[in-house]
């Protein structure tokens, strides 16, 4: 038989196993603490990085769509839901010569057919590879050679690598390149030049009308401007002279950006005080729970007490009891919470609309490490009270008041 | 001398009233002896067996075990002091009720540090030689109230205490289970562990060598 | 008595989710509006379009999750009604395997959809490991509290 000393640390274990409804629903509602502090605070992580990914990579400053197709362009960017939409192409020789603008280029965009859901969601694009700033920065190796009209280069979730064939509307395409992860609508799309662009657009009747004139025609142009103006007031400078003409309107995307910080800080305000309730709604349950059932353990406690143990031993019990449930409710939270994260975190990135990327394994783990302190305060907190107060009492008292 | 009891005295209030549970008892003890204390409940012995056991704090008065003055001690002194040289019974049912028979007899054992020694063996010989080994990985929930009673009995021994006190050892055990606890006691008190308990049950006190009389906190003789 | 039903009543509840989940839930891609033509698999890599009228693989895996869960929930049901201990032991290590297929099936037996933005993908899929995986720990929890109730008993 093994010889298992009877510790301190062994009877608090049993106590908590001997009532398991008991300490099953003290450890959920801590649970639910630290699941939502970690969840919410390691998705928040996921958001920002992802956008200041989008931030730093975007290169653009300006970007000028038609009139009334801001929201598919931001759409178009952030979640690469493909849509069409075009505009007259000589405006970016006009817009070259505008005081403080440093680079112009276009894109033209194709949304792929739509049959059934499984083709997914790819965006076509057509971009100028010679002024192009947009795609470049995100290239995993340098295209050496410019592209020819046969090939693409792809984003990081299309499934083709680089040197295999792909088919679009029955046109066979090799991948020349791959693109990083950018968290955003790029990493569905497939990016070709404006002439093949232009080619599948005829050949798949994509425009009613002039077909003709495709070569007169992008989606998007956008625009660097130089670091010493202001974006603004270039668009100041476009605005009366090409607004009305060509129907176009703006997008800004420090303003773009600025939105999206504004929704992040509301979300983290959300997520912080949902977790801070929960850390307040637990400490007041476990204290209520332990103060009526320490009334009950009376007798155990003040039999303990006459066989020797001193009262900084009984503390130390009671303390760890609350210790074990906040540490494994903690534990409990953080692993569910993450491994809800880790396998939903396309799907959860999708459903928000907004460009994400996957924390590190490190940050992670320092997160979960933090949400763990926070969760072991819970239980010794909440029970410091009743464990002090209980094991003050007149030892005799409690053992005539158990017969 | 093994227990040295000089003018001891409790103070309750009751109310707006003081009370002495004890009031100016003294008497000695030697390590050999088996002593009975007899009264009515309400007497005060309880109290008086609590203080002796360092559980309860005189409002007057001294108490010696061994040399050592109780009240010189802290609250953890006192508690290791206990653990080591005093087994107390205490009236009713006693036992943890998560731990097994064998557990609670070597529990005691645990509550101060000792160095490396081992309770198991012992543990079990005093099962043996109570003859109760077969109850050693029971729950108290599955025992009856003699069954309890013996193995509280053999957890006050488990440290090799010099005094045993048990207070009413006998209360709501019928005959034949006090006799084979009165026995148990007998024996132990016969292998050299000084003996205190409390009853008001004449047959029980009649196993002692030596009774004293207690009424509303006094000696009587 | 207790174990009986609160361990039924979770596999059968873990059996209900592994159909639900696929088709109702986090549904897979729907089938395609034309006549289908039920073909065999398709390779997912590297086409980027579907030909109208074939059914995707992960339309199979759901059908197959029907299946198993079916079967979940069946000894499930059987757990709630054997009173010998050792049956259920042996119910509940049938459930651990029949996890393991029941992960299996939209990772190597069947598949889904290769391209990571799809909806079978992003939820179907890893909503059925997660199941998977709750039922293995589930099942085998199972069998280690019985066996402790054995050895119990025996002494």
């Amino acid at each position: 038989m093994q010889e298992k000393p009877i510790t301190i640390a062994n009877l608090a274990w049993r106590n908590i196993q001997r009532r398991p409804f008991r300490s099953c629903c003290l450890i959920i509602i801590i649970m639910l603490f630290s699941a939502t502090l970690f969840g919410g605070s390691v998705l928040m992580k996921n958001l920002s990085l992802g956008i200041s990914g989008m931030a730093n990579r975007l290169g653009a400053d300006i970007l000028v769509v038609p009139y009334g197709y801001e929201k598919n362009l931001e759409v178009a960017l952030l979640r690469g839901e493909p849509s069409s939409f075009y505009l007259k192409a000589d405006l970016i020789d006009k817009i070259k010569v505008i005081k403080g603008v440093k680079a112009v280029s276009p894109q033209l965009f194709i949304a792929s057919l739509n049959a059934g859901c499984c083709t997914s969601k790819v965006q076509l694009i057509g971009f100028d590879q010679q002024s192009d700033f947009v795609i470049k920065p995100w290239l995993q190796t340098q295209l050496n050679q410019p592209l020819n009209n046969n090939q693409v280069v792809v984003g990081s979730k299309i499934t083709a690598n680089v040197g295999d064939e792909i088919k679009f509307f029955n046109h066979p395409f090799k991948v020349a390149a791959k693109m990083d992860s950018t968290g955003m609508g790029f990493d569905t799309s497939v990016f070709m030049t404006i002439p093949t662009a232009q080619l599948l657009m005829k050949e798949a009747n994509l425009i009613e009308g002039d077909t003709e004139h495709f070569a007169n025609y992008v989606s998007s142009i956008f625009v660097k401007v130089d670091p010493d103006y202001q974006p603004k007031d270039v668009v100041n400078q476009m605005m009366p002279k090409y607004a009305i003409d060509y129907n176009i309107d703006f997008v800004m995307t420090k303003g773009m950006l600025s939105n999206i910080s504004k929704w992040l800080n509301g979300f983290s305000t959300i997520v912080y005080s949902l977790s801070a309730i929960f850390w307040v709604l637990a400490i007041i349950v476990i204290f209520v729970i332990f103060s009526s059932s320490l009334n009950e353990r009376k007798r155990e406690i003040s039999l303990l007490r006459i066989l020797g143990a001193s009262r900084s031993d009984l503390v130390k019990m009671l303390l760890r009891e609350s210790l074990i449930i906040s540490a494994l409710g903690g534990i409990a939270g953080i692993v569910i919470a993450g491994v809800l994260i880790y396998a939903f975190s396309l799907l959860i990135c999708q459903s928000i609309g907004l460009p994400c990327m996957n924390i590190s394994i490190t940050d992670g783990l320092i997160y979960a490490l933090m949400v763990f302190m926070l969760t072991l305060i819970i239980g010794p907190l909440s029970s410091i009270y009743s464990a002090l107060s209980l094991t003050k009492f007149d030892t005799y008292q409690t053992l005539r008041e158990g017969e | 001398m093994l227990l040295d009891v000089k003018n001891l005295r409790k103070d309750y209030q009751r109310g707006s009233q003081h009370f002495s549970a004890v009031n100016n008892v003294s008497f000695s003890m030697a390590q050999t002896d088996f002593i009975s204390i007899m009264g009515k409940s309400g007497s005060g012995k309880t109290t008086l067996l609590n203080m002796i056991a360092g559980l309860l704090t005189p409002t007057q008065g001294k108490i010696t075990i061994n040399g050592t003055n109780l009240f010189e001690l802290d609250d953890k002194q006192v508690s290791a002091f206990r653990n080591q040289n005093i087994g107390y019974i205490p009236q009713g049912s006693s036992l943890l009720p998560n731990l097994t028979a064998l557990e609670n007899i070597r529990l005691p054992f645990y509550l101060t540090k000792r160095e490396n020694q081992s309770s198991l063996n012992y543990a079990l010989d005093l099962l043996e030689k109570a003859k109760i080994c077969y109850l050693k990985d029971t729950y108290p929930a599955n025992m009856s109230g003699g069954e309890m009673r013996r193995i509280a009995i053999l957890r006050a021994l488990i440290c090799r205490p010099q005094l045993v006190i048990a207070d009413e050892p006998t209360s709501d055990l019928d005959e034949e289970s006090s006799a084979q606890i009165m026995a148990l006691l007998t024996e132990i008190h016969q292998q050299g562990t000084g003996l205190l308990i409390v009853t008001h049950d004449n047959d029980v006190a009649n196993y002692s060598q030596r009774t004293l009389k207690m009424s509303s906190g006094r000696l009587i003789d | 008595m207790k174990n009986r039903i609160v361990s039924s009543v979770l596999f059968i509840f873990i059996g209900a989710l592994l159909i639900l989940f696929p088709l109702y839930i986090l549904p897979v891609c729907p089938l395609p509006d034309a006549q289908a033509i039920p073909a065999t698999t398709m390779a997912g890599d590297g086409h980027m379009h579907s030909t109208p009228g074939k059914i995707m693989k992960c339309f199979w895996t759901a059908r197959a999750e029907i299946g198993i869960g079916s079967l979940v929930i069946a000894i499930g049901a059987l757990v709630l009604f054997s009173r010998s201990l050792f049956v259920r032991i042996g119910l509940s290590m049938a459930l651990a395997c029949t996890a393991v297929l029941a992960a299996a099936i939209p990772t190597i037996l069947i598949g889904v959809c290769g391209n990571e933005m799809m909806r079978c993908n992003m939820g179907a899929k890893p909503a059925l490991i997660l199941l998977a995986i709750v039922l293995v720990i589930a099942a085998i929890s199972n069998v280690l509290y019985l066996n402790k109730q054995v050895n119990k008993q025996i002494r």
